[in-house]
């Protein structure tokens, strides 16, 4: 098992080292940084010098070794928008971020289990197939517009919830959080929905589409054929079975959560990690958008690591190399 | 006799509708209602332009006088402006029309492109094996574990926006489900007696994966093509919206959302909701169309 | 032998129904068993023998329906049995072991908490110290070493034959009255066939247990069993005590099945084969089934089917011409 995780982590660190070479790489394309610090009117003088000190002038790959010490250090510069470090600014929003995706999450799990396993345990009925054409529907709602619509009956129509922002936090273990706070979950409702949509269908498809296909299988048949009743077929047996892809997904989804938290947040102005990374882009805010790369690269690394672990620990027949 | 005949003509035809495909396709409204839908798309995209009241693209067409002017059936809509207007007096139904051609080509183009690319590395990868195998998978392996919606908002980010390089960018996220399922399914078929005989018998390995992999393989590929298509037109809808798919002269339905949202909380409600309205009935019919076909062709496939 | 049978078949009908037509997968069979009997089902594959076994309790997955007119297990009739009073006698009064030892076990499950679930469901007084250990007195029943250890282990540690000897355990866990084995050595290794049988004749006896063994191999049938019943497409063509089937069989198709048998002490240039191919269950001829296979085929046969005949007490044919024979003289065992 140690053999095993050391092995993983060294995997981890070789992904985070091909991501910060080619996130390099590419950024190296975002206009010129040294038009976004001098004046308009500058003189080519003060931009050659401006490129000096920024180390522009360097060849690339020292400019990436530059760069990969830095980064090392927590350190990607300060932004030229908000002339912050832009890990801090990072930092500081990640809570938001996270609050908003595992809220999103425990939506996720809460609804589209129970409902997955109900369309696959009963294929047939009139309501797996709605729930199954439901689903269908799910992933075919781009989010961005589900979220506008949203707001637009929940805030502009019926003015029972908030159409953005995040309202007052409060210090939750040393972590700013909005749940707790009085009104705070007004706020998360609308977002959280709109971000869960689309996963809760497809892992509604997954949980139904893993319960079909183990209740095919021999050992649910012999288990019959012990007597063993048709619940506990399905809950006992089936399940546990059909739930060892869906946690593989599930990792992956929290990721893809993580990323659509971009869209999300532009649309409901929830001050994450997310809509600085949109606002960072529109205004080729350049350390900023590499430190939200490396931050969330590092964080879908550490699911991935997580989920793998889970699933040994889950299946048996799975050897740990 | 002339009956024989004449069942001998169409026979493809009739064969495919005795089929148990075809039956099956009788029986399942879904399936039904995707194809409708899917038909009515494809007919809007071909001749939207003959009935578009107006070319939405075309400054001249427009009037700014005609801006924000609500759906006909609402107090104050105006003749010829059937789903109302936006704030530079665009028709939204012909901008919706303008608008889905460009979405549909993207998605399509983009799907293929991956599809080609993706399911030609995936055999590659899945008949040779050994370094290849072990490249174009560790690649897959490291970019599937980032959320494709976040490469390609990068990738675009670095680029700057434009329809080529959508078109790119979806590419460059697309091609790995092919590659990785090809891939699986090359490796059993290739266990497979026939294959190995062809082997023997010394056909060139070309040969091998075009005439016996191939074929093996396709019914996959047809089912992630047709939900790529599906969830390609959202990417693109999505990055538009967030200002890095489609330039902004250009016509897009995420664009057209994007300038309805900006309306949106002075109850000018249209601008936002039938192009959106538009992209999920689009998609919804591919999905419906794509989940039958999964169905029919590989049910295992996730 | 006046002993009162443990379970009567009569009329038993499993028909699916498809996209392509109804498929008469077993088409009026009648049979019995008496306690502690052991009866061989035998026939090609197709031929309805498992589905038999998965009718008699009533395990059938739609688009298939199982009708009978009876069947009376133990005083009571199953036709009229819910699910839920079937639940009661599936492993508890009739236990089965499946064909694949690899498929049949639950692969996220111990060996020992598979074996323990049917106890918890079928003996609910016993305490849970009780189970285990009567768990390892199975598994060493069945003949496997360190069963205190290997309780904890998971499927995917076992090989095929022991996964097969741990169904079978299971199987007897709860002291059943009758045990349907569906071909329970067909995807093990030859060397294992032969202990796998062995073991299970000898616990059977043990424990005057009935066993309905259904197979495609003749050969396994003469040496286990005292009983046959020959299916054909869905259909019942021979049945009798094993002497009388192997030794005196009047059904043209189990003269070709035994035939077919290599035999190690006869000099023959090569085994003999049924000719022809078994029909399409979608399309069956009107006669009698194996009319186009039969080297003895009568006009008769192409257009009535035949029923079921006693051509001696306790031994039927369904046959228009069934073979008579001499009692056995020659034949070697």
């Amino acid at each position: 098992m140690i053999k095993y995780v050391i092995k993983r982590f060294a995997q981890m660190m070789a992904v985070l080292l091909i991501v910060s070479v080619l996130v390099f790489l590419m950024t190296n394309f975002i206009g010129d940084p040294v038009d976004m610090l001098v004046p308009e009117d500058a003189t080519l003088e003060e931009i050659e010098a401006a490129r000096i000190r920024l180390g522009l002038n360097k060849p690339l790959y020292v400019q990436y070794a530059i760069f990969l010490k830095s980064v090392l250090h927590g350190d990607f510069g300060k932004s030229y928008t908000y002339g912050l470090p832009a890990m801090g600014l990072i930092v500081e929003r990640m809570p938001a971020t996270l609050e908003l995706v595992a809220v999103a999450a425990a939506l996720v799990l809460l609804i589209a289990i129970p409902l997955g396993v109900y369309a696959g345990a009963y294929p047939k009925r009139a309501l797996s197939k709605f729930i199954m054409s439901g689903s269908i529907l799910g992933i075919s709602l781009p989010s961005f517009w589900m979220g506008m619509m949203m707001i637009y009956i929940f805030a502009v129509i019926f003015r029972c919830l908030p159409a953005s922002g995040r309202g007052d936090t409060i210090p939750v273990l040393g972590v700013q959080l909005s749940i707790f706070a009085p009104g705070g979950i007004r706020y998360i409702i609308l977002p959280a929905v709109t971000l869960a949509l689309t996963n809760t269908a497809t892992m509604i498809r997954l949980t139904r589409s893993g319960i079909l296909e183990n209740m095919r299988q021999d050992y649910i048949k012999y288990a019959r054929a012990k007597g063993v009743p048709a619940k506990a077929l399905l809950f006992g047996h089936a399940l546990k079975n059909a739930l060892v892809p869906v946690i593989t997904v599930f990792g992956l989804d929290l990721g893809n959560m993580v990323a659509f938290t971009t869209i999300t947040e532009t649309i409901f102005a929830w001050p994450g990690m997310g809509k600085l990374l949109i606002d960072a882009i529109n205004k080729s805010d350049r350390p900023i958008i590499v430190a939200y790369l490396m931050a969330a690269a590092c964080m879908f690394v550490v699911l991935n690591f997580i989920v793998d672990i889970l699933y040994t620990l889950i299946d048996p027949r799975i050897e740990l190399r | 006799m002339e009956r024989k005949e004449k069942h001998e003509k169409n026979s493809g035809w009739e064969q495919f509708l005795k089929s148990e495909f075809f039956y099956h396709y009788k029986k399942n409204v879904p399936a039904i209602i995707g194809s409708i839908l899917v038909a009515i798309a494809i007919f809007i995209v071909v001749f939207g332009r003959f009935f578009a009241p107006q070319n939405p693209y075309d400054l001249t067409q427009i009037d700014l006088a005609d801006s924000y002017l609500p759906p006909i059936w609402q107090d104050g809509g105006k003749a010829g402006f059937l789903l109302g207007t936006d704030a530079q007096g665009r028709d939204i139904f012909s901008a919706i029309i303008y608008g889905s051609a460009s979405s549909m080509m993207i998605g399509l183009v983009g799907a293929m492109a991956s599809c080609l690319i993706g399911t030609t590395l995936g055999l590659i990868a899945g008949y040779y094996g050994g370094k290849v195998d072990a490249f174009i998978m560790r690649v897959a392996d490291v970019q599937l574990s980032f959320p494709s919606m976040l490469i390609a908002l990068f990738i675009m980010s670095v680029f700057g926006r434009g329809v080529g390089k959508l078109l790119v960018a979806l590419t460059m996220v697309g091609w790995v489900t092919y590659a990785r399922t090809v891939r699986g399914e090359t490796l059993s078929v290739k266990k497979m007696e026939y294959v190995e005989a062809a082997r023997i018998i010394g056909l060139p390995n070309q040969k091998i994966i075009l005439k016996h992999i191939l074929p093996n393989v396709i019914n996959s590929v047809i089912v992630l093509a047709t939900i790529q298509v599906g969830s390609f037109i959202l990417t693109e809808a999505t990055l538009s919206f967030l200002g890095v798919g489609v330039p902004i002269t250009k016509p897009s339905l995420g664009l057209l959302v994007k300038t309805g949202f900006d309306v949106l909380f002075s109850g000018l409600w249209w601008a936002a909701v039938f192009p959106g309205l538009y992209i999920m009935l689009i998609v919804f019919g591919i999905n419906l169309l794509g989940d039958f076909l999964r169905d029919e062709l590989n049910p295992n496939l996730k | 032998m006046s002993e009162k049978n443990l379970l009567e078949v009569k009329g038993l009908k499993t028909y699916f129904h498809t996209f392509k037509g109804v498929v008469k997968a077993v088409d009026d069979v009648s049979f019995e068993i008496k306690p502690g009997e052991i009866l061989g089902i035998v026939g090609e594959s197709g031929s309805g023998k498992s589905v038999t076994s998965f009718s008699l309790l009533k395990l059938v997955e739609p688009p298939g329906v199982v009708e009978a007119e009876q069947i009376l297990f133990d005083g009571k009739d199953l036709t009229r049995a819910g699910e839920k009073e079937m639940t009661k006698i599936r492993g508890k009064d009739i236990s089965m072991v499946f064909q694949d030892p690899m498929t049949s076990l639950n692969p996220l499950y111990t060996i020992q908490k598979q074996m323990e679930e049917v106890l918890i469901l079928h003996e609910p007084g016993m305490s849970k110290a009780q189970r285990k250990e009567r768990c390892i007195e199975l598994l060493s029943a069945v003949g496997i070493p360190n069963p205190k250890e290997r309780l904890r282990e998971y499927p995917n540690q076992f090989s095929g034959g022991m996964r097969q000897r741990v169904i079978i355990a299971i199987a007897l866990a709860t002291n059943p009255k009758l045990l349907i084995a569906d071909e329970p050595t067909t995807a093990l290794d030859v060397t294992i066939q032969e202990q796998i049988l062995k073991l299970m004749k000898k616990l059977v006896r043990e424990n005057h247990t009935a066993l309905i063994l259904i197979t495609h191999d003749l050969a396994v049938v003469s040496r286990m069993v005292d009983k046959i019943n020959v299916m054909y497409c869905g259909k019942l063509v021979e049945t009798g005590t094993t002497e009388d089937v192997i030794k005196r069989n009047a059904h043209p198709y189990t003269e070709g099945l035994l035939n077919s048998i290599p035999k190690l002490y006869e000099d023959r240039e090569r085994l003999d084969f049924i000719p022809g191919m078994v029909p399409n269950m979608f399309d069956l001829p009107a006669g009698c089934y194996f009319a186009p296979r039969c080297k003895y085929c009568q006009e008769i046969c192409r257009s009535q089917q035949p029923q079921m005949r006693e051509i001696a007490p306790g031994h039927k044919a369904a046959c228009h011409f069934p073979l008579i024979r001499e009692k056995a003289e020659g034949e070697v065992e």
